[in-house]
C-alpha cells in the first residue's frame, strides 16, 4: 500500500471542546476585509452591467422552450425593443407555443407583421405594463387579440392585483412611484437595483447563455418542439383530483401586488390603441372538470361571471369577445388538455392556432385577404 | 423556518445583536428561547416531544450522578433508552413496522389489518434524540459529568444551528462551550460567512437545481432511458451531498458567529479512496456516533474478524434504517455495511494507507482509481437511498442496464442539455471548491493564506451563482425528512 508516500492529515473532525476562553470576553465588531470589499465591488460592477445590457446573458434557444421563448420575449420587452407587428396576440402560457414566425405563417404574412409577445402569468393589467413599456408595439397595431385565463383575476376581490414577479420586471418608474403603500414602494423600488423579487438574469438567462447561440431564432425553438421537450407538466399531467379549484387557480395566479383594476386596464389599453385598432379579448376553454368544480363553488363563479361582465360591459365597437364556455365549443376534449388549463402541445400549435387565425379573419378580413 | 428563507434572515438579524448585548446566562437563555421559536415554526406540538427528551435525560444524568448503584444505573439508562427510542421509534418507525408485519403474515396465508396511524413525523426527531442519547449514555459511562443547569442543558438539546438537521454534537464538545464565556472574532466572522456562504451556494445553487432532474427520473423510471437515468443518477449524489453538506456548513457558519463551534460534518467524501475513507468523511456525526455507542459496545474488532465484520454489518443496517422508514433504507445501509466489511476483509493483514495528498506519480494513479471505484459504488447505493420502494430502484437500475435511449437520439438531444450542462458546471464549482479543500486540509477552500483578490473574485462568483438561480420552490432540505 502507499501509506509510506502520502502526507499524513490532522484530524478529521473536532471532538474535543476548545480550551477555555477569557472570562468577561466580548465579541468584536466585524470589519469587511479586503477580499469582501473586493467581492462587493466586483458583484456591483457585475449587476450594473446586466441592468445595462441584460439581453448579454440571453443568447440561446434550447430545448426546454419555455425557457427560451421566455427568456427572449422578457429581454426585448426590458430593452424596449418588442416588435410592432400589424397582428399582435398578448397570450399567457396557454399560447405559449404559438410563435412569431407560426402565427406568421399561417395567416400568410411576413413575419414583422404578426407577433405573438405573451408569456406565462398574462392578464389584462400585465398587458397593459407591457404596453406602456414598449408602446411602439401598437404604432402599426390593426388586430389586438388579448388571451385571457378566467380564474386569474379571481380570489383578488378588488381584481387589481398583479403578479409582483411581473410587476417589478416591466413596470416603470411611475409605476413603482404610484404603489400605494411605502412598503410597496421601497419593494419594487429596491427590486430595480437588486432583484431580490424579480429575479430579472435568473437561471433562465443562465442556462440560456451557456450555450452560445444567436437570440430570436424562435424558428430554431421549433426544431426543438418535441412532446419530450415539453415541460414535466406534460408528462405527468395533474389531475383535479383532491385538490379544490381555488387552490389550482392559486397555483395558476399568485398575485400580490396592487396595480389597476381588470375593466381600467382593458380601459386604458382601448384608450392607447390606435383608433383603428381592433381589441379582441380571446379565451380558450378551461378542462370540463375544472370548469365544473368552479360552477359549483358560489363565488368563484360569481367570480367567473364578474370577469365576464367586465370584458362585456365595454360599450366600444372596437372590442368584441371570443369566449369558449366548454371545451366542445373549441372542438376540443379533455384529453387535450395536460393539466386544467393547459393544453398539449399538438393542441396550441393545432386547433388553438387555426382559432386564432379565424379570429383575425373574422375581424381583420382585409388584412387575411391580403392587404 | 428554513434557513433559505427571508423568515430565517429577519430572525437571525433579531437574535445576533440581542445575543451580543447580553451576559452569558442571558445569552444562553436567550438562545434556549430563540431556538424554541425556531422549532415551533414548524409545528409548535413538536416542542412538546423536545422537552420530554429534555427533562427525562436532565433528570436521568443527574440521577446517573447520584449513584454508584449498577442495577439503579441501568434502570436509569433504560429510562433514557426507552422514552427517546421509543419516541423515535413511535413517531418514525411506527407504521413501517405495521405495515411489515402485516405483509409478513399475508404472504404466510394469514389475513391481518390493523388500521394506521396518521403520524406527523417531527422534524429532526432522529437528530436530537441521538444528541440527548449521546449525553445520558456518556454520563453512564461516567465519562461525561451531569449537566446541572436545565437552562444549560435545554441549549445543549434545542440549539437551533444544528438542531433539524446536526451535526449531531457530543456533550463533551457542545456543553463546555455552553458553559463557558464566548468569544467572536474577527477571524470567526471571517470563516464563519465563508461558511454560510459556501453553504449557500451548495444548497441553493447545486442541490436545488440538480432537484428538478432527478425528481423527474425517479418518480417514473419506466420511462426514463439509461443514460438519463445514470446522470440523475450522478446528480442525486452531488444534490444529497450539496444539500446536507451545505446545511452543516450554514449551521457551522452560524454557530462560529454566535461564538459556538460544531463539528465538522462532511470532509470532502467524494473524494475518498475507498469506503473506509468515505464513511470518515460522510455524516461524521453520525458514523462516529454509530461507531461509538453501536460498534464498540456490539464488540468492534475485539472478537476476530468474523465478529468485526457482523458488527460492521449490523452498524450500518441500523444507521441505513435511521435515515427512514423504508426497506429502502435499510437495504442502502446493508450494502454499505457489506462493502466495509469486504474492504476490511481485502485489507487484512496490511497496513492502512494514510488519508492524505498523494506525492508520487502511482500513487495518483492509484488513488484517483480508487476514487472512481469509490464513487460509483456509492452512487449505485444512492439509488436505493432515493427510490421510493425496492420495486422503484430495482426498475432503476434495469433502465440503466438495459442500454437504451430515445429512438434516433444523440448526444445532443436538447433533453440531455440541460442536464449535462447542470452536471458539468455544477460539478466543477463542487470540484473547484471541494478539491482546494481537500488539498489543503483545510475546511474553506479560501483563507487568509490566499492572495485576497483571487478570495474576492471567489467569493463573488459565489454570490453572483446564488443570484442567477433561483429559489427551488420546494425549498427544504433533503436531511429534514429525517
Amino acid at each position: 500500500m502507499d501509506s509510506h508516500e502520502s502526507k499524513n492529515l490532522g484530524s478529521a473532525s473536532k471532538l474535543s471542546a476548545p480550551d477555555s476562553v477569557p472570562r468577561g470576553a466580548r465579541f468584536e465588531l466585524p470589519r469587511p476585509t479586503r477580499a469582501l470589499i473586493c467581492a462587493i465591488v466586483i458583484l456591483l460592477l457585475v449587476r450594473l452591467i446586466l441592468l445595462s445590457r441584460p439581453e448579454i446573458f440571453m443568447t440561446v434557444p434550447n430545448g426546454d422552450l419555455d425557457t427560451f421563448v421566455f427568456a427572449q420575449r422578457e429581454i426585448t420587452y426590458r430593452t424596449g425593443e418588442a416588435p410592432s407587428p400589424r397582428v399582435l396576440l398578448l397570450g399567457s402560457s396557454r399560447t405559449l407555443y404559438i410563435t412569431s414566425p407560426m402565427l406568421s405563417q399561417r395567416l400568410g404574412l411576413p413575419e414583422s407583421e404578426a407577433s405573438n409577445y405573451g408569456f406565462p402569468g398574462l392578464i389584462t393589467p400585465t398587458h397593459l405594463l407591457l404596453l406602456k413599456r414598449n408602446p411602439a408595439m401598437l404604432e402599426r397595431c390593426k388586430l389586438l387579440i388579448l388571451e385571457c385565463t378566467p380564474g386569474t383575476y379571481y380570489r383578488v376581490r378588488t381584481n387589481e392585483l398583479l403578479s409582483r414577479t411581473l410587476f417589478c420586471r416591466f413596470a416603470d418608474l411611475s409605476d413603482r412611484i404610484a404603489q400605494p403603500t411605502v412598503g410597496l414602494k421601497v419593494q419594487t423600488l429596491g427590486d430595480f437595483i437588486f432583484p431580490f423579487i424579480s429575479y430579472r438574469n435568473n437561471p433562465a438567462g443562465w442556462r440560456v447563455f451557456a450555450h452560445q447561440l444567436a437570440m430570436n431564432q424562435e424558428e430554431r425553438a421549433q426544431d426543438f418542439l418535441t412532446p419530450g421537450t415539453l415541460t414535466h407538466r406534460a408528462a405527468h399531467p395533474p389531475q383535479l383530483g383532491h385538490r379544490s379549484a381555488d387552490e389550482i387557480i392559486r397555483d395558476v395566479a399568485p398575485l400580490p401586488i396592487p396595480y389597476v383594476p381588470a375593466e381600467r386596464a382593458l380601459a386604458e389599453i382601448i384608450r392607447i390603441a390606435p383608433a383603428d385598432c381592433k381589441i379582441v379579448i380571446w379565451i380558450p376553454p378551461l378542462r370540463s372538470d375544472f370548469m365544473g368544480a368552479i360552477a359549483q363553488n358560489p363565488e368563484m363563479k360569481e367570480s367567473f361571471d364578474a370577469f365576464r361582465r367586465v370584458f362585456e360591459s365595454f360599450d366600444d365597437d372596437r372590442v368584441q369577445i371570443e369566449w369558449f364556455d366548454s371545451p366542445d365549443a373549441m372542438s376540443v376534449t379533455d384529453d387535450d388538455f395536460v393539466d386544467p388549463v393547459h393544453f398539449s402541445l399538438d393542441v396550441v400549435r393545432g386547433k388553438l392556432l387555426e382559432d386564432a387565425a379565424r379570429v383575425v379573419a373574422k375581424h381583420l378580413p382585409d388584412l387575411a385577404a391580403g392587404d | 423556518m428554513l434557513f433559505n428563507s427571508w423568515t430565517f434572515a429577519a430572525f437571525l438579524l433579531v437574535v445576533l445583536p440581542v445575543y451580543y448585548a447580553l451576559p452569558r446566562r442571558g445569552q444562553n437563555l436567550f438562545l434556549l428561547a430563540a431556538s424554541y421559536v425556531f422549532y415551533g415554526w414548524w409545528d409548535w406540538r413538536f416542542l412538546s416531544l423536545l422537552w420530554i427528551s429534555t427533562v427525562v435525560d436532565y433528570a436521568v444524568a443527574l440521577a446517573l450522578d447520584a449513584t454508584d448503584d449498577a442495577r439503579k444505573r441501568r434502570l436509569l439508562i433504560l429510562m433514557s433508552l426507552i422514552v427517546n427510542l421509543g419516541m423515535l421509534g413511535f413517531f418514525k418507525y411506527f407504521n413501517f413496522f405495521v405495515e411489515s408485519a402485516i405483509d409478513t403474515l399475508q404472504s404466510i396465508g394469514l389475513e391481518a389489518s390493523t388500521p394506521l396511524l396518521h403520524v406527523v413525523l417531527p422534524v429532526g426527531i432522529s437528530f436530537y434524540t441521538f444528541q440527548t442519547l449521546s449525553y445520558t449514555l456518556d454520563v453512564y459511562r461516567k465519562e461525561q459529568p451531569a449537566c446541572k443547569s436545565l437552562v444549560d442543558f435545554a441549549l445543549f438539546v434545542s440549539y437551533f444551528p444544528q438542531l433539524v438537521a446536526g451535526p449531531i454534537e457530543r456533550a463533551t464538545a457542545l456543553l463546555p462551550q455552553i458553559q463557558s464565556d464566548r468569544r467572536v472574532s474577527q477571524q470567526d466572522w471571517t470563516s464563519g460567512t465563508q461558511l454560510i456562504l459556501w453553504g449557500f451556494v451548495k444548497k441553493v445553487a447545486i442541490a436545488d437545481s440538480l432537484a428538478q432532474y432527478v425528481d423527474t427520473a425517479f418518480s417514473d423510471p419506466s420511462a426514463g432511458d439509461s443514460l438519463t437515468l445514470l446522470l440523475c443518477t450522478y446528480a442525486f449524489a452531488l444534490q444529497i451531498y450539496c444539500d446536507f453538506s451545505g446545511y452543516s456548513d450554514i449551521a457551522r457558519g452560524i454557530s462560529r458567529i454566535l461564538g459556538i463551534e460544531l463539528m465538522e460534518n462532511f470532509k470532502q467524501p467524494y473524494l475518498a479512496r475507498n469506503i473506509t475513507e468515505f464513511w470518515r468523511r460522510w455524516h461524521i456525526s453520525l458514523s462516529t456516533w454509530l461507531r461509538d455507542y453501536l460498534y464498540i459496545p456490539l464488540g468492534g474488532n475485539r472478537f476476530g474478524t468474523r465478529a468485526q465484520y457482523r458488527n460492521l454489518f449490523i452498524t450500518m443496517l441500523l444507521g441505513g434504517l435511521w435515515h427512514g422508514a423504508n426497506w429502502t433504507f435499510v437495504l442502502w445501509g446493508a450494502m454499505h455495511g457489506t462493502m466495509l466489511a469486504v474492504h476490511k476483509y481485502l485489507l487484512r493483514g496490511r497496513r492502512v494507507a494514510v488519508e492524505g495528498v498523494p506525492v508520487s506519480a502511482s500513487a495518483w494513479l492509484r488513488y484517483c482509481a480508487g476514487v472512481i471505484v469509490t464513487f460509483n459504488l456509492v452512487c449505485f447505493t444512492w439509488i436505493f437511498f432515493r427510490a421510493a420502494t425496492l420495486d422503484e430502484a430495482i426498475t432503476y437500475i434495469s433502465q440503466i442496464a438495459g442500454g437504451t435511449l430515445p429512438a434516433g437520439a444523440s448526444l445532443y438531444e436538447p433533453a440531455y442539455f440541460g442536464l449535462v450542462e447542470a452536471l458539468t458546471f455544477y460539478g466543477i464549482v463542487l470540484f473547484v471548491l471541494d478539491g482546494r479543500c481537500w488539498f489543503r486540509n483545510a475546511e474553506l477552500p479560501y483563507s487568509e493564506r490566499d492572495v485576497w483578490w483571487r478570495s474576492g473574485i471567489a467569493y463573488a462568483a459565489g454570490m453572483l451563482i446564488l443570484l442567477l438561480v433561483r429559489e427551488n420552490a420546494s425549498g427544504a432540505f433533503i436531511y429534514f425528512q429525517f
